[in-house]
């Protein structure tokens, strides 16, 4: 990827943004637009923007009057930048057509996210492009200009610290030293002032039991390529867990089959995440279970004295001192304060809990926010500035911060979009989406990510980082402001002897730099007095952020709403699962609406049965439930079975942060007791696998085949002993018929390890970007007509809580003997002849044969004509891809446009197509590199090596079908399979 | 001599029928002013062909979505009535060509209007390959003509491609067919007309027959050739329609018993249908002496022995699967017989096993309300028996994690009632303004007193 690919350094560099038109010309929302219209909008929004230019101070925008030398119009270019998306600081670059972003992928060079990118981070871009963005500022609804709310914002300022109140600056973890700094510039301003951060997802108890444990508040590195042993306790680090993306690449590295040895992962959790999937050995505990657990590995480190699984997991820790990790995803002191003398006695502390670079990704305080919230109430409060941060909404005691917002004299609200807390503001201040912003962020210490902006901001916005500056009184441009903190603070600590202008070129090219970290002195450790835990038994709420909605912020996103929850597969909605038993206990059915009382507040949920997950637990996602969600009110196609998309509330799931309590100050979010009643109403799910295992239904099972094997697996051990365990091969099927297709020059293959990939779904995410794959809405997911081209299917095996999960990534295979091939009567799919099974759109007269003989159901029809309403929206469409009509078959292409633009690059040199050079969608985003992609015809091609390997099958083989797609065996680090459970 | 004959042949034509007698029974009923009764259902069938219009309409303008299909569930409705409206076509052929070449006196008064069915069934079918494209506008790119796009040929690969060119086959053959056959009548029609219009059309129509020694040799000679060319047809047009899922590697259709399995389906299905319509024409029309019990009786005894071929024909898929070991093959099966749509297939066994068992008994045989009750479940049963070949294997196939429901939406329903309002319309207007009887053949089966009628 990086080899030849050009990364700009900055925009000033080309200037290439004026073709871009204001969001004002095109925020219409009218239905049909033709060519011509389109023509006529571009034409004349241009020619406005050329003889205007009033819009805001266009003084870097220049026609193409002179082609600049290095853009050619079809052709992207690339810019490394960083992304904002989910909070852990991804380098990615973003990748530019016509001025425009429309994909961000991730950084192969950058440290932290090391190439992989999360699905919510890929989704990001379509936002930039979001109509219902905040465009212009406002005072009470009206737009004014940024020179009035500055002065009337100041004004307020000098007003409460006239009548001795407080400005409060409330922030999630600002990660950007600049930002940071004209903070500190605003607080000296202002003596009155003071700056809060808290994270809505909450890693508070961490961070406070670092306090407490070694007398500093920090959030250590954890290293997952270091460790032997993990055992996490309810952490969810391969989905949602402070940096995903870098732990997944992180945890693989030390997962390589070619070691002697590789680690051994134990889940302990109470729902079921994408982390116990993959998990080596995975327990479902209750909360109060793990507590429990977590004090009796404890006792068992220090005097032996412990017995029951506590000790198992003692012994074996023991065996990994120094090399093993134990972490913990409850929000709760006690829990952590254990987990710091779990890893202090293993002595795991700067091997594998890195405290001298520390993580700087989440640096929230829950208790702050409990002091501002009294704060507030006893009126001390006179200025509340809040970015990046919906406390109306994120807080247990949202809708008494709302009352209290009301009394103070000026609220401000950053942000791109209206939130529940910023309709509470009377000033706004519409924030910039990352992509057309300055930032400098540190998100691990020592590693610096540079964010450049890579269009004209569509929007007249600015940062906080502006803000807070030009009412510090410092006036300046974004960059420069950036520019200058840097020139003066990291000047000296920069590693090498290059000018500052160059070293900062290279920074704002590269997208990052190294620099010499600042020495940190952690106290010596100390046991600490747990505080005083209290654990109910019984029912108990984990609200826990799934992997497509985070905290909420994104859900106004289409494509992370339509993206499958990894193992529910749940799009469109929250629910309340719970276990079979228990739903069988209170006489419920998957779909059944109950009521979820805590605190004397409830919510209305849908019940889903989850495999594998505790008994005595009620599993729901936060960031349901968001004003906002209405927007999505008439997504999809109209007709006349058509179901609404929104539920009761009109919105698209709950909110159920107010449920949740505090301990010690720190927000609860696993172990509330809570109450189910039945309400007796029913709720269709929008589920896109209704089928959760490969066992046969027991009924219709033949005896031949009571699993299908599909899913091939084996454990470490055995794979040590033969390579070949696990993996099934049918017999070579011996055929007659000459060969239809020679494939002389390339024969495109791929491979997918099943045993990496963790379903994280950065793969369908990338490639609903890529391709253009349209955002259908609930109904039509619950009608089972979801358009995604890759899915990844799920499947269980074991039973009760005790369970195995298994992710397929499935996409068209690709095959060689294509059963959908011969059946089209018009000839609309065909074999390339480099082993593509290309689908001719227009071609295409939607018989449906080819999906109906497809075996892998990959084939998806357009049904009707999806939405392309949105003019600024169409604008993340990928120009490579047609944006396909309704009733026309379509599928998995393996990026043809990318094969093609690789082998025209190639051409153009005068060189071989090397391996690697081409990089599909899904392939470049994952961040467990499951996938493989490459030349079957080469044989020294990572892809043609992986075909020979021993854990190489195709599914479905049986059917001579030849599926040039090729899965590689499960390998989990456990002594034995557990009989009757695997899959076949 | 003809005595004996008399006495060991039942006449074939009741109540003492002489040439004059038939002519104007049979052309009586296009002289009258339409029956309330025919009123009724006409407007029934119009009223119904008026709803699948509408519901035809509505989809092709908003797309396939409308219908209840899915990702996993490509076609259900609309494949099954294509299935079933064909098969439907199939006894008009075999009554009017194959019993025909095998000198079946006895199919004179019936094979008029069973050929018709035929037509209006093909023409039902015809639609729904149509319709349930996702591009209906570009359905002449199915067939193959010289074009501007490269030329771009068809795919002689694709069974839905030959599948164009049977039914086409089978479409123009049996009106050719049928249309030839009504020449004479059409001629006496002209001859008895009384008001120059109709004498105009008529006489259009019957192409100027004369009804000369030579014209009948001729037409005679015509009539046979065409009997000919279309009894392969009754073969081969299932056995093509049932390649769509025989060549297809979908667990359940990829069968090489679907043929005879589908064409023996296809009588069944078939003679069904001319039964129900008979039983109906016979009462309404008061044509009890011509479509004697002995046609129904007839007809019933074909649908015993194809009835035992279908009943023959699941029992050996389900050895097959068995024999095979093949584990998705069995899956299939156990799942029709036991899983989701298990209602789908016991309905299917019920109407089509055990409804011809009772057509043993000369009882029932003979009792025209339980004959015709009888015809209308083994109607159902034969839709629904395409209707479980088609959902019950698509919707849990390989995959388990593409395992769907079908569940099919008012459209749909509106566009199957709607076929029923097409057939029904055309039948309708058929029997009003069409010889509905063959005069010309039941003449010649006619049994003069003293004489036997029809040598053999």
């Amino acid at each position: 990827m990086s080899k030849d690919k050009k990364y700009w350094m900055s925009k000033n560099e080309i200037s290439a943004d004026e073709v871009v038109a204001g969001p004002a010309d095109l925020q219409t929302t009218s239905t049909d637009w033709n060519r011509r219209d389109f023509l006529k909008t571009a034409g004349f929004s241009l020619a406005a923007f050329m003889t205007a230019c009033s819009k805001t101070p266009v003084n870097k925008a220049i026609p193409f009057l002179i082609q600049p030398e290095e853009v050619i119009p079809g052709k992207a270019y690339w810019y490394a930048s960083t992304s904002h998306a989910c909070g852990s600081g991804c380098g990615v670059l973003v990748k530019n057509r016509d001025s425009r972003p429309i994909k961000l992928e991730g950084n192969p060079d950058h440290p932290v996210s090391q190439g992989g990118l999360c699905p919510v981070c890929q989704a990001s871009v379509i936002e930039l492009y979001d109509s219902k963005r905040l465009f212009n500022p406002m005072i009470s609804e009206e737009n004014v200009t940024w020179d009035r709310l500055n002065t009337n914002v100041v004004q307020g300022f000098r007003k409460s610290r006239k009548n001795g109140q407080r400005i409060v600056i409330l922030t999630e973890t600002i990660t950007s030293p600049s930002t940071k700094y004209y903070i500190q510039k605003f607080l000296k301003k202002y003596s009155n002032a003071k700056h809060i951060e808290y994270d809505p997802i909450s890693y508070s108890s961490i961070l406070d039991a670092h306090e407490v444990s070694y007398g500093k508040r920090i959030l250590p590195q954890y290293h997952f390529d270091k460790a032997d042993m993990i055992l996490s306790l309810d952490a969810d680090f391969l989905g949602t867990w402070i940096s995903p993306t870098q732990y997944t690449k992180d945890y693989r590295k030390n997962r390589s089959l070619d070691a002697d040895h590789i680690s051994k992962h134990v889940q302990i959790e109470s729902r079921v995440s994408i982390t116990g999937a993959k998990a080596d050995k995975r327990y479902a505990k209750s909360v109060s279970e793990i507590f429990q657990l977590a004090q009796d590995i404890e006792h068992a480190l220090q005097s032996n004295k412990a017995h029951g699984l506590g000790s198992e997991l003692a012994t074996e820790l023991k065996q990994h001192k120094g090399k093993s990790l134990v972490i913990s995803g409850i929000n709760d002191l006690s829990i952590q304060i254990l987990v710091n003398r779990i890893n202090n006695a293993l002595e795991n502390i700067n091997k594998t809990v890195n405290h001298r670079s520390p993580s700087k990704q989440k640096n929230g305080s829950d208790l702050a926010v409990a002091q501002l919230l009294s704060d507030m109430k006893s009126g001390q409060v006179g200025a509340l500035i809040i970015d990046g941060v919906n406390p109306v909404y994120d807080l247990p005691e949202g809708e008494q911060f709302s009352r209290l917002m009301e009394s103070i004299p000026i609220t401000i609200a950053f942000s791109q979009k209206e939130t529940e807390t910023s309709s509470q503001c009377n000033t706004i201040c519409p924030s910039p989406h990352y992509l057309e912003s300055w930032s400098d962020d540190e998100f691990t210490s020592g590693i610096l990510s540079m964010t450049q902006p890579t269009i004209q901001g569509l929007g007249n916005t600015r940062t906080l980082r502006k803000s807070i500056a030009s009412w510090a009184g410092i006036e300046n441009d974004e960059r420069i402001l950036v520019r200058n903190y840097w020139k003066k603070n990291y000047s000296t600590r920069k590693k090498g002897s290059q000018s500052f202008n160059r070293w900062w070129d290279n920074l704002v090219h590269d997208g990052f730099v190294t620099i010499k970290p600042f020495p940190l002195t952690m106290g010596i450790f100390r046991q600490g007095t747990l505080p005083k835990s209290d654990f109910k038994k019984g029912l108990t709420l984990v609200a826990y952020p799934s992997l497509q909605m985070l905290d909420g912020r994104h859900s106004e996103n289409p494509w992370l709403q339509e993206m499958p929850d990894p193992i529910m597969k749940l799009t469109w909605d929250n629910v309340a699962c719970i276990s079979q038993i228990k739903a069988d206990e209170l006489n419920l059915n998957q779909g059944d609406i109950i009521q979820l009382s805590s605190n004397n507040t409830s919510v209305e949920l849908p019940i889903y049965i989850q495999e594998g997950q505790h008994n005595d637990v009620v599993a729901v996602a936060l960031g349901y439930g968001r004003e906002g969600t209405q927007r999505f009110k008439n997504i999809g196609p109209d007709w006349i079975q058509k179901k609404d998309t929104l539920g009761e509330n009109e919105l698209v799931g709950e909110r159920i942060t107010h449920l949740l309590s505090r301990q010690e100050g720190n927000i609860v979010f696993s172990g509330i007791p809570v109450s189910m009643t039945p309400t007796g109403k029913k709720a269709d799910l929008a589920l896109t696998q209704t089928y959760n295992t490969l066992a046969n239904p027991e009924n219709t099972a033949p005896p031949s085949m009571k699993v299908r094997p599909f899913i091939q697996e084996t454990t470490f051990d055995e794979y040590k002993k033969d390579p070949s365990s696990g993996a099934h091969h049918g017999h070579q099927v011996v055929t007659l018929w000459k060969d239809d297709h020679p494939y002389e020059k390339h024969h495109w293959g791929m491979a997918i390890d099943l045993g990496a990939c963790t379903g994280c779904s950065a793969c369908v995410i990338s490639c609903q970007v890529e391709n253009n794959v349209p955002v259908v809405g609930k109904d039509e997911v619950y009608r089972r007509r979801d358009m995604a081209w890759m899915r990844i299917d799920r499947y269980y095996s074991g039973e009760g809580d005790d369970i195995d999960v298994a992710f397929q990534p499935m996409m068209c295979q690709h095959c060689d003997n294509s059963p959908c091939e011969p059946v089209c009567p018009v000839l609309a799919t065909v074999h390339s002849s480099e082993g593509l099974n290309q689908q001719v759109y227009n071609r295409c007269v939607g018989t449906r044969f080819c999906a109906n003989n497809c075996p892998y159901k990959v084939r998806r029809f357009n049904w009707f004509d999806y939405a392309h309403n949105d003019e600024l929206e169409n604008m993340v469409l990928n120009p490579d891809v047609t944006v396909r009509s309704r009733g026309v078959m379509e599928k998995c292409s393996m990026c043809i446009q990318r094969i093609q633009e690789a082998k025209i690059e190639a051409k153009a040199k005068g060189l071989p197509l090397a391996d690697g050079d081409i990089k599909l969608a899904c392939q470049q985003s994952c961040p467990a590199d499951a996938i493989t992609f490459g030349d079957l015809n080469d044989p020294e091609s990572d892809i043609s090596k992986l075909v020979e390997d021993p854990r190489h099958y195709h599914v479905l083989e049986e059917l001579n079908a030849r599926p040039t797609v090729g899965y590689l065996t499960m390998v989990r680090n456990r002594e034995e399979e557990k009989g009757g459970n695997h899959h076949g | 001599m003809a005595n004996h004959v008399e006495s060991i042949r039942e006449p074939l034509v009741h109540g003492n029928k002489n040439l004059k007698t038939i002519t104007n029974d049979v052309l009586g009923i296009m002289d009258k002013k339409p029956t309330r009764l025919w009123w009724i259902g006409f407007l029934l069938a119009l009223s119904a062909l008026t709803l699948g219009i509408v519901a035809v309409s509505y989809q092709i303008m908003t797309g396939i979505g409308t219908w209840g299909l899915n990702k996993t569930v490509g076609w259900a409705f609309d494949i099954t009535n294509f299935v079933f409206w064909v098969g439907i076509g199939h006894a008009g052929t075999l009554i009017s060509a194959i019993l025909f070449l095998f000198r079946q006196k006895w199919r004179t008064s019936i094979n008029r209007s069973a050929e018709a069915m035929t037509i209006f069934a093909v023409m039902c079918a015809g639609m729904f390959p149509i319709i349930h494209m996702g591009r209906p506008w570009m359905a002449y790119w199915m067939f193959p003509y010289p074009n501007t796009r490269g030329p771009l040929w068809i795919n002689f690969r694709s069974p839905l491609a030959w599948d164009v060119f049977a039914i086409s086959t089978y479409l123009i053959i049996s009106a050719v067919f049928w249309y030839i056959g009504m020449i004479p009548d059409l001629a006496t029609v002209r001859d008895r007309a009384k008001t120059r219009v109709k004498k105009a059309i008529f006489g259009f129509l019957s192409f100027g027959w004369s009804g000369s020694f030579k014209t009948w040799h001729r037409y005679e000679t015509v009539y046979g050739l065409l009997a000919g060319l279309a009894a392969p047809l009754v073969v081969s047009v299932h056995t093509i329609v049932s390649f769509d899922f025989a060549t297809s590697a979908i667990p359940g259709w990829h069968t090489t018993t679907f043929p005879p399995y589908f064409v023996a389906g296809a009588v069944f299905s078939g003679f069904a249908m001319v039964l129900t319509l008979l039983l109906i024409a016979r009462k309404t029309l008061r044509l009890e002496d011509y479509i004697t019990v002995k046609h129904i009786e007839n007809m019933t005894k074909v649908i015993i022995l194809t009835g035992g071929i279908v009943t023959l024909s699941y029992a050996t898929e389900f050895f097959m699967a068995w024999y095979s070991g093949n584990g998705y093959e069995q899956f299939v099966f156990l799942n029709r017989a036991m899983g989701p749509f298990a209602w789908a297939y016991w309905i299917m066994v019920g109407c089509n096993l055990i409804t011809p068992q009772f057509f043993w008994f000369k009882k029932i045989r003979t009792n025209m309300l339980m004959v015709f009750i009888l015809t209308i479940f083994i109607n159902i049963g034969m839709w629904f028996e395409r209707f479980v070949i088609i959902v019950t294997s698509l919707h849990r196939d390989f995959l388990p994690s593409s395992w769907a429901m079908y569940k099919p939406s008012y459209v749909e329903i509106a566009t199957l009632i709607g076929s029923f309002g097409l057939f029904f319309t055309l039948f309708m207007l058929f029997i009003r303004y069409m010889p509905i009887i063959s005069i010309g053949e039941v003449k010649s089966v006619l049994q003069f007193k003293g004489r036997s009628g029809g040598k053999k």
